[in-house]
Parts: C-alpha cells; sequence; structure tokens
C-alpha cells in the first residue's frame, strides 16, 4: 500500500507513460493518420536506444551527438524499409516490419560485439566491465533539479524533473504533429489512408509522402527508446519484444484511431493502467504469490482495456462518426 | 475545337490471366473536343482508362499525351501533366469532409510539401485560401454546397459521382478523363453536367474523353464517338455516323443480355 501513495513511485509511472506517448505518437501518424500498417514499430525503439548507447560507450561520443546519429540511423533504417515495402500492397508492409522487428531483436541477441548481447548494453564493453551510458545525462539531469529546485523553492527531486522534461518533449511533439496533420501535407496523408489510388489520380506521389510518415514515426520511436534507455540506464534485447508494438496500438486505440491530441491521452491511461497495477499489494492481491499477482495485474489491465473500448469504441478522442463510416 | 491530337493510344494490348482484355486497341482525342467512348460491359474501356493513366501498364502498344510519351510513366506524374481520370466506382475518401475531397485536388499546393511548410508557412496558407474558394464555387456549380462539411463517406451514390467530378476539374486538367459519370444522377442535373461540359471546352478549350451508357447523352454531346467490343476498337465517327454502323449494332445486340442501350436507342 506504500508504494500507492509515493509520489517518486507515481513520477516513475508517469515518465515512462511519457515514453509510451512519443512511441505511440509516431505509430499514430503511421497508421492512425497515413495508414500504414507497421507491426514492426518498437524495432525503430531498439535502433535509436542501441546507437545512442553504442555511439556513448563504444565510440566515445557524447550524449547529444549519439541521441542525434541515434535518431538519424532510424530514419535510414526507415527509409529502407519503406523503399522496399511501400509500393508493395499494405499487408506486406505489416509482414514485413514485423519480420523485421524480429531480425533487429535477435541481431541484439547474437551480436555480442556490437550490443552486449542478451544481457543487453552492461556488457557492451564485454561481460564484466559493466558500463553505464546514463552518467553524462545523470549529471546534467541532476543540475537542472538543483536549478529547478532554487528556482521554485520546491524540492524537486531527479524523478521529478525528468517527468517534467519527458512530458515537455510530450506536449511540443503533440502540438507539432497536430499542426502538421491539419496542414495540406496532412491532408493528402489522410487521403492516401482513404484511397490511395484516389490521392495518386490527383497527382499525388504518394510513395513519398508514405516515406515520410515511416520515416517520421520512426524518429520518434527511436527518440522515445534512448529516452527509455537512459530512464533504465540499461537496454536489452526484452526491450525490443513484439509485445511493445502491440502497447503502441492499445494506446493509439484507446486515445483514437486518428486523433494526435487523443494518443497522450491514451498513453497515460495505458501506463498508468499497467504499470499501476505493478504494485497492487493490498488485499485482496497481497493474498496472491508474485507470479500470481503478475497475471492475474495482466488480466486485470485487458479487462479495463475492455471495459474502456465497449464505452467508447472510438477511443477517448476518435470520432465516432468515423466509425460508423467503416461500415 | 482543332484536328490536332491530344491523347494517341496506339496498338494496346492488355491480357490478364488468361483474358484479353485489350486487343491492339487504337485511337486519339482531338484537342478541345468532347470524346466518349461506348461499348458493352466488358468491352475493355475501363482496362484502357486504367493503362493512359498509368494505374496498369500495357503488355504492348504505347499511348501519347500532348505529343509527349506518357507510357510507363507512374499515375502520378501523368495526373501532374493535365490528364486527370475518375473511376467507375466512385473514389471519394470518405473520412473527409467533402470540400476537403476538393481541396486536395488543387495542383502543385505548397503546404503539401513538409519543406514549405516550415520554411514558407505563408505560401501554404495563402494557396489554401485561394483553393478553398475555388472549392466552394465548385460544390455551388456541382450542387453540393449544402453537405460542403459532412464526410464524403455520408454522401449518396450520385453525390459521390458529382463530388468525383467536381474534385476532377479542380485539378485544373488539360484533359479530363471520366468514366460513366452520369451513373445515378437524375436527369435534370445530367443536363446541367453535359451543358457544363460543353461549356467548359468551348471557354478553355478542355478536352473530355468520357465512358458513359446514357446514349442520349453521347449522342448529344459528343464530337466523336469510340465504340470497343472485346477489347478492340470496332467503330469510329460523329454521332450519326456511328448510329448507323452495322458493326456498332451488332455488338450491342451481341451483348444484350447484359444491360447497355437497345436497338431503339442506338438508331
Amino acid at each position: 500500500m506504500d508504494t500507492f501513495f509515493n509520489v517518486e513511485f507515481w513520477a516513475f509511472v508517469g515518465i515512462v507513460a511519457g515514453i509510451y506517448a512519443i512511441f505511440a505518437l509516431g505509430l499514430q501518424l503511421q497508421f492512425g493518420i497515413t495508414g500504414l500498417a507497421n507491426f514492426g514499430h518498437v524495432a525503430f525503439m531498439g535502433i535509436g536506444a542501441y546507437t545512442m548507447a553504442i555511439l556513448i560507450i563504444q565510440g566515445d561520443q557524447s550524449v547529444w551527438i549519439a541521441a542525434l546519429l541515434a535518431i538519424i540511423t532510424a530514419i535510414f533504417f526507415a527509409a529502407v524499409i519503406g523503399l522496399v515495402t511501400l509500393r508493395l500492397r499494405a499487408d506486406y508492409l505489416a509482414i514485413t516490419t514485423i519480420a523485421f522487428s524480429e531480425i533487429v531483436r535477435l541481431l541484439a541477441v547474437n551480436l555480442r560485439w556490437l550490443t552486449g548481447g542478451p544481457e543487453g548494453t552492461t556488457n557492451l564493453l564485454g561481460t564484466g566491465k559493466a558500463t553505464n551510458f546514463s552518467a553524462p545525462w545523470m549529471v546534467l539531469l541532476g543540475g537542472l533539479r538543483d536549478r529547478l529546485s532554487t528556482l521554485t523553492g520546491l524540492e524537486f527531486s531527479t524523478n521529478l524533473t525528468m517527468l517534467l522534461i519527458v512530458w515537455m518533449v510530450v506536449l511540443i511533439l503533440t502540438v507539432l504533429l497536430s499542426l502538421m496533420v491539419r496542414s495540406p501535407w496532412g491532408r493528402v496523408l489522410k487521403a492516401i489512408r482513404e484511397d490511395e489510388d484516389a490521392a495518386r489520380a490527383l497527382g499525388k506521389n504518394t510513395f513519398w509522402y508514405k516515406s515520410q510518415a515511416l520515416m517520421i514515426g520512426a524518429a520518434l520511436a527511436a527518440l522515445a527508446g534512448l529516452i527509455y534507455a537512459i530512464q533504465f540506464t540499461y537496454f536489452s534485447p526484452q526491450d525490443v519484444e513484439p509485445l511493445l508494438t502491440f502497447f503502441g496500438y492499445v494506446i493509439i486505440i484507446m486515445g483514437g484511431i486518428g486523433s494526435i491530441v487523443g494518443t497522450p491521452f491514451g498513453a497515460v491511461i495505458f501506463g498508468f493502467l499497467f504499470a499501476g497495477t505493478r504494485f497492487f499489494d493490498f488485499p485482496p492481491f497481497s493474498l496472491l504469490q508474485s507470479p500470481e499477482r503478475a497475471s492475474l495485474r495482466l488480466i486485470i489491465v485487458g479487462a479495463l482495456i475492455v471495459g474502456i473500448m465497449a464505452l467508447r469504441p472510438q477511443g477517448l478522442f476518435g470520432k465516432k462518426e468515423e466509425l460508423a463510416l467503416d461500415q | 475545337m482543332t484536328s490536332e491530337p491530344h491523347l494517341v493510344v496506339t496498338e494496346v494490348s492488355k491480357r490478364f490471366s488468361g483474358v484479353q482484355a485489350l486487343e491492339r486497341a487504337s485511337l486519339s482525342v482531338r484537342r478541345g473536343s468532347i470524346t466518349s467512348l461506348i461499348g458493352p460491359n466488358g468491352a475493355g474501356k475501363s482496362t484502357l482508362f486504367d493503362i493512359i493513366t498509368g494505374f496498369e501498364s500495357p503488355d504492348s502498344g504505347h499511348i501519347e499525351f500532348g505529343g509527349r510519351r506518357i507510357t510507363g510513366l507512374p499515375a502520378y506524374r501523368i495526373a501532374r501533366l493535365g490528364l486527370i481520370r475518375t473511376f467507375q466506382m466512385t473514389k471519394v475518401l470518405t473520412k473527409l469532409s467533402v470540400i476537403d475531397n476538393l481541396c486536395l485536388a488543387a495542383k502543385s499546393h505548397p503546404g503539401e510539401r513538409l519543406s514549405d511548410l516550415i520554411w514558407r508557412p505563408k505560401a501554404g496558407r495563402t494557396t489554401e485560401r485561394r483553393v478553398a474558394r475555388k472549392a466552394e464555387e465548385m460544390l455551388a456549380l456541382f450542387r453540393l454546397e449544402a453537405v460542403a462539411g459532412d464526410y464524403a463517406g455520408t454522401l449518396s451514390g450520385g453525390q459521390r459521382k458529382l463530388l468525383e467530378f467536381a474534385r476532377a476539374l479542380m485539378a485544373e486538367p488539360e484533359l479530363i478523363m471520366l468514366d460513366e459519370p452520369l451513373a445515378g444522377i437524375n436527369p435534370t442535373l445530367r443536363r446541367e453536367l453535359l451543358g457544363y461540359m460543353q461549356q467548359l471546352r468551348d471557354s478553355t478549350g478542355r478536352t473530355f474523353f468520357f465512358v458513359e451508357h446514357d446514349m442520349s447523352a453521347v449522342m448529344s454531346v459528343s464530337d466523336q464517338i469510340w465504340v470497343m467490343s472485346n477489347g478492340r476498337v470496332i467503330a469510329e465517327g460523329a454521332p450519326m455516323v456511328v448510329r448507323q454502323n452495322q458493326a456498332v449494332v451488332d455488338a450491342y445486340l451481341g451483348a444484350r443480355r447484359g444491360p447497355g442501350p437497345t436497338l431503339q436507342e442506338l438508331r
């Protein structure tokens, strides 16, 4: 019960929700707006996190350079994936991206010299030489925390400072993407989602627009990945499980398919349901063994999501009229 | 109308897994004319449309538009050259508003480029205002102003045809290819649309090339008619000439089981 009232714990949950929000915003642009069924979104998160970690530890780069190059690398891979799949029918994209994400995960497991293998980034310089790529960031964060505390006269913890930073990023991205989606550029993306041939017949280079959506989405996934890696000071192949992509889908469905603004809200609900149930240690949960509790937690999360969807099938910010048009 | 050809199709053949959809089909459309393409269902008219506009590639043969060879160009490039088409099965963008459907058709819109959105945001906004005004005029012309803000998916079949027609015109095409533009549209509006087509042809020199089963409409507005049957072009000429062509009458009689004009309608 103690954790339930612990600010630090909820700050942590909030950070994770923010990371989910950034991750899901990319997916919303790709799937919700453009109609691209990307089932390998997590791969770009992994590419982002690993590229940054490797560049900091093996390449001796600063956090900023490493982060920038990590995002560029993810964009590059998105462009390549797009080049080979976007001319094909939509279902091929789904198959190719899920295969790609598994390839990335398996490479992370097996390319020990590059990724540290199954134990993750702690082994980046070989086993036994534990490494930490977050140290420079933590120094920055600590400085910012102290300045915030003196500025406001309140006691800011490291986690609260991080929470603030992450949600600032979420806010900026949400505003930016909303503006983009409402522009004529966004109108072309939606047109592609509705009927690509109609857009082609009107002179739109749909291939290029789909590539852009894929690349921007990948950049957002990479950004989420590197924030995730920094927050947890560690990244491993387990963080590139396909399940995470589907968490992204749960978030955009709950927020409302096609709604940029709804996405962070979906992420908060999902994040709090998922992480928030982790420490349900009061009765009746406390009567169970911890593995049982873990399973029960997933069941509860699932049931709550089903409940929300039954009440609001269009999601929080989705439009009910649009749902009716699908039939 | 000049005698200069605007669109020339030369010996185009296309085979779909065992079915010869087109067999050395050749035709031409004069600049500034209203030209129609008729023929029984399954004659290959829509396939020919798909090939001309780059949605399908021909097995052999080639296509010239405005003196330029366009065979093998991607569909969007052909559209940008000024050849805009509509579809037999309407392709309205259901979850976009009716007015957005029209605005989408605007050509070379700076707001549609990310780089321009960032570096010249004003250019995009100015263009968008101009485009929206034009879209409203178009809606009035096509009697769609009452549904401007509605989702296009809520429109009736006839309204969708109108929207597609209007959207094609929004793109300011030099040549506009309409696949059964009058299907599902009431007779009064049909007459108005045909009148508008003639007016546009005369005032802007725009070329119209359309497939239509409404024979009285075809006969009344066409400068030239091409007739297809079983993947071949079987006849060509002015309405009077085509009407009396025995091969045309036979083609339609041979396809009597499907919907098509009766002998009386042709005569």
